[in-house]
């Protein structure tokens, strides 16, 4: 199965349960996690389901398109359950089998994994699930998001499709993926790749970003003043790209990173709160 | 006896709560059944217990009631307060009990069948994990999600519910071959899973993994504990890498086997692993394709290290900060060099203090943080630098507990006596003093190793290196280390000794005299300073006033054993010390029995407490023996 049937394969079978396909969200995010569609929407009171891909953009994590298991722009497909129902692991683990992996045939295991994400307050207890000793998904029930308690209690999937790719393919190297037919994964990134790796660990300007940073977060501080916690949620989403970058730039000491990561957790915890508010008021009314 | 089973069937959980459920569930049965499980079943999916000698009735109870002197008034006549008490128990006021200044109420325990529902459900509420989580509204805390419960008394089912899971006679066998298994009697339980695939008893599957390994096997991180845990089926399967790989270092393939993979190293480029089934080839390529990527990315950051070289990476540590206010990795190896220079350390060891943390500019580190030092000893050697040097390198972070080994190469030991007093001085000065039990900084372990290496080690670390605060902190981990009383700690940490070692060797010399010399110089020192300290202190012993034979005789014991002491510890020899002033005992136990010391004569008085202040002054090369109760 190649890399866009496999997506194919995963939106059939969330959607025929019940999940919104989502698309990717339009401004840079470390993990399908902080899409909105994911952080946000695992808070508060209402029920949620949804399935879509997300690409993952960690500008650390490049290798100038030389190293076959090392991106700073990868895919994950992301499919959250709210509340988690019963089944949730006997549902997914039919997501396999959809995409032709036998479970008799394969060694699946779910290993201990402990999930915590400082920058947006948020953790989770779950499992790295195994695939012959590859980590496929990594399974999390949420516990906190931006420093509040999750109400109803989402399951969050996360598959790394490169990963899953590679365990179904059998292949050696993310670059030698069967994307389309006649097209490889390599095809369609690598040079995108490298391109990107200079940019993130040369090009991209410092003294731009800090100050990029200082206005995000000042935008975003302005729309929670406004009650506006879409738009100030993407301003979140863009300091923590921005911080990101300056990471990979090697701009941001030890002791500075406590602190940009500290500013970046304040702003989502406001956002998270000002947003579970107006959900419980506007469910509130819909009550009265 | 009627046998019970309970099942709490959960979805996988990690090794540490299996073992918490492990350590729990035998005092758990204990106080909610009367009697200890006969056996546990743990596993990823289940914790279960049988037991097969259950009482037929609760252990009785007793209830404490309101204090005598409230339950009954000046009479003896009980009052409502013990009326209450009773019928609130269900007994009559006669029937209560009365011992240790209240009444009690004894309540025969009822049989166990009847209250046995809620009794399974406090057994499974009384689990507490370190890690918990919710998954619905249930309310029910675990350390993962419980999806079923099994729970039968011989053939019944032992009706009882926990957060809206009803117990049932249905267990589920493995996750991918097997389904639900109905049981007929509690005794099948185990006979029944290992039909469907699944071995529930964790010892079981231990002994199963062990004998399976193939010969060779190691585990040198320790994940067999672990892996025991994680399979309820053990296959265990053999596979290899590409040769080429073996140029990595050993540590990094160890590293990606055991504490990424879990597998456990067979020797050259072989390995085990413990899977949960499957199809034998399949899983065994899969495993072999993960462990080669891993190996193949470590290689790739292996060669961009190399290719920024040992000095390119070594001018890389001036932008790495220490930590907030520390300074940066080239400001910590400039002290480091400085100090093992103080510590005597040759050029080898400078030469280790200079490369000793050019590891930390390493991408290779950033993946494998475990093994930091074991990579930069790797870069050290493969830029040419001598086994004395990259020895040391690797040897800097040891020892790494109170039981771990200590470096062996005497640079390796300068470098790790160094590093600790950096740590220990520059944390302290930022005041990050470890309060309670927070020690973020590890500087608890730092003056432990400090400790360790000062005498285990036998390195010289003379006490002026350490800033006060630190030099009190680290000698007070010897009352710990040391298989002394405190007391003698203390007492020799206030004698003029310069270094750590020093301080703990006189300690357990002090602690190794026989009861009665200790004694003797102890109230000699005790009864000598304190009179001394009625001196005023100054002028020299006069000669011509020492009339009593008691007295010159402690002069003269005084004159022999100060240079004694002296020389003793000059040697390093506390035993030879400690014997020396114990000669002084006899002589001032005379004294104090025959001399007057605060006689009428002023000029006798002062002479006598110049001679007490001289015989303070010998004993107290030894310590501040006062410290140590008699």
């Amino acid at each position: 199965m190649n890399f866009q049937e496999m997506i194919a394969t995963l939106g059939r079978y969330w959607a025929e349960r019940g999940c919104v396909l989502m698309q990717p969200y339009h401004t840079e995010v470390g993990a399908g996690t902080i899409n909105p569609a994911t952080f946000l929407r695992s808070l508060g009171p209402r029920p949620w389901r949804t399935a879509y891909v997300e690409p993952s953009i960690r500008p650390m994590d490049g290798r100038y398109g030389e190293n076959p298991y090392r991106f700073q722009h990868y895919f994950q497909y992301q499919v959250v359950l709210k509340p988690t129902p019963p089944d949730v692991l006997e549902i997914y683990f039919g997501s396999l089998e959809a995409m032709g992996i036998d479970l008799q045939r394969h060694d699946v295991r779910l290993v201990e994994d402990d999930w915590e994400q400082p920058t947006m307050g948020a953790w989770g207890l779950g499992w790295e699930i195994w695939l012959d000793g590859m980590e496929v998904t990594q399974f999390t029930y949420f516990q906190q998001l931006g420093g509040l308690d999750v109400q109803l209690v989402p399951a969050e999937m996360t598959y790394g499709l490169e990963r899953l790719a590679l365990a179904i393919q059998g292949k050696r190297s993310a670059f030698d993926l069967e994307w389309a037919p006649g097209f490889t994964w390599g095809d369609v990134s690598r040079e995108s790749e490298r391109q990107w790796s200079i940019y993130n660990f040369e090009e991209a300007p410092v003294d731009v970003l800090m100050r990029r940073f200082e206005e995000h977060e000042a935008e975003c501080a302005h729309l929670v003043a406004r009650r506006l916690p879409l738009p100030a949620y993407d301003q979140v989403l863009k300091c923590s790209h921005t911080f990101n970058l300056l990471d990979a730039r090697g701009a941001v000491s030890v002791t500075e990173r406590a602190s940009y990561i500290g500013r970046v957790r304040t702003l989502a915890r406001r956002v998270a709160q000002l947003y579970v508010e107006l959900e419980e008021e506007s469910l509130a009314d819909v009550a009265a | 006896m009627p046998t019970l089973l309970l099942e709490i069937g959960c979805e996988e959980l990690p090794a540490s709560a299996c073992r918490e459920a492990e350590a729990q569930l035998p005092e758990l049965c204990r106080s909610h059944l009367g009697v200890e499980p006969t056996r546990l079943f743990i596993g990823p999916r289940r914790l279960g217990f049988f037991v097969e000698d259950l009482p037929e009735r609760a252990p009785d109870e007793r209830r404490r009631g309101p204090a005598e002197r409230i339950a009954f008034d000046e009479e003896g006549r009980p009052t409502k307060a013990a009326e209450g008490f009773a019928r609130g128990q269900g007994l009559s006021v006669e029937g209560l009990e009365r011992s240790e200044g209240h009444v009690w109420a004894h309540i025969p325990g009822r049989p166990l069948a009847e209250s046995l529902p809620e009794r399974l459900e406090q057994v499974v509420r009384g689990l507490a994990f370190g890690k918990s989580m919710r998954w619905d509204d249930g309310g029910l805390r675990f350390a993962r999600p419980v999806r079923w419960l099994c729970a039968m008394l011989d053939r019944d089912v032992v009706p009882f519910e926990v957060a809206g899971l009803r117990a049932g006679a249905k267990t589920y066998g493995h996750r991918f071959t097997y389904g639900a298994v109905e049981l007929g009697t509690a005794q099948a339980y185990a006979p029944a899973l290992r039909q469907a695939e699944v071995e529930p008893d964790a010892e079981a599957r231990r002994a199963a993994i062990v004998k399976a390994l193939p010969e060779g096997w190691s585990d040198p991180v320790g994940k067999l504990d672990e892996v025991v845990y994680l399979v309820e089926k053990p296959v265990v399967l053999e596979g290899s890498f590409d040769e080429r790989f073996l140029a990595l270092p050993a540590a990094v393939i160890v590293t990606a086997m055991q504490s990424h993979q879990r597998y456990f190293p067979l020797g050259e480029n072989r390995f085990a692993v413990v899977a949960n089934g499957g199809d034998p080839d399949v899983v065994r390529a899969g495993n072999e394709r993960v462990l080669e990527g891993r190996l193949e990315d470590a290689a790739f950051t292996l060669e961009r290290d190399l290719g920024v070289g040992l000095e390119g990476l070594a001018a890389r540590l001036g932008s790495i900060t220490f930590f907030a206010g520390a300074g940066s990795y080239a400001d910590k190896t400039a002290r480091l060099v400085a100090l093992v220079e103080e510590l005597g350390g040759d050029e080898d060891a400078r030469e280790a203090a200079r490369l000793s943390k050019v590891d930390q500019a390493a991408e290779l580190v950033r993946e494998f943080p475990d093994l930091q030092g074991t990579i930069g000893a790797e870069y050290a050697r493969r830029a040419g630098a001598s086994e004395a040097v990259s020895g040391a390198i690797e040897e800097q972070y040891l020892p790494e507990g109170a039981g771990g080994r200590l470096p062996e190469t005497s640079a390796g030991k300068l470098l790790a006596v160094a590093d600790r007093i950096d740590t220990l001085n520059t944390s302290f000065g930022l005041g990050h003093r470890p309060t309670g039990s927070r020690d973020p900084f590890g500087l608890r372990r730092a003056a432990i190793a400090l400790c360790r290496l000062s005498t285990e080690g036998g390195v010289t670390v003379p006490t002026r290196l350490l800033d006060d605060e630190v030099a009190a902190f680290v000698e007070e981990r010897f009352e710990g280390q040391l298989d002394v009383p405190v007391e003698f700690v203390r007492a020799a940490r206030r004698a003029p000794v310069e270094d750590l070692g020093s301080v703990a060797r006189l300690a357990e010399a002090l602690g190794r005299l026989e009861d009665d010399q200790l004694g003797s110089i102890h109230t000699a020192y005790v009864r000598a300073s304190r009179l001394a300290e009625k001196g005023n202190g100054v002028g020299e012993l006069d000669p011509a006033l020492l009339v009593e034979p008691a007295e010159v005789e402690v002069v003269r014991a005084v004159e022999r054993a100060a240079p004694e002491i002296r020389a003793a510890l000059d040697d390093d020899d506390f035993g030879r010390a400690v014997t020396a002033a114990a000669e002084l005992g006899q002589p001032l136990d005379r004294f104090f029995e025959e001399v007057l010391v605060l006689a009428e004569d002023e000029g006798l008085r002062a002479n006598r407490l110049r001679l007490l202040a001289d015989v303070r002054d010998t004993v107290g090369l030894l310590g501040d023996l006062s410290q140590i109760p008699r």
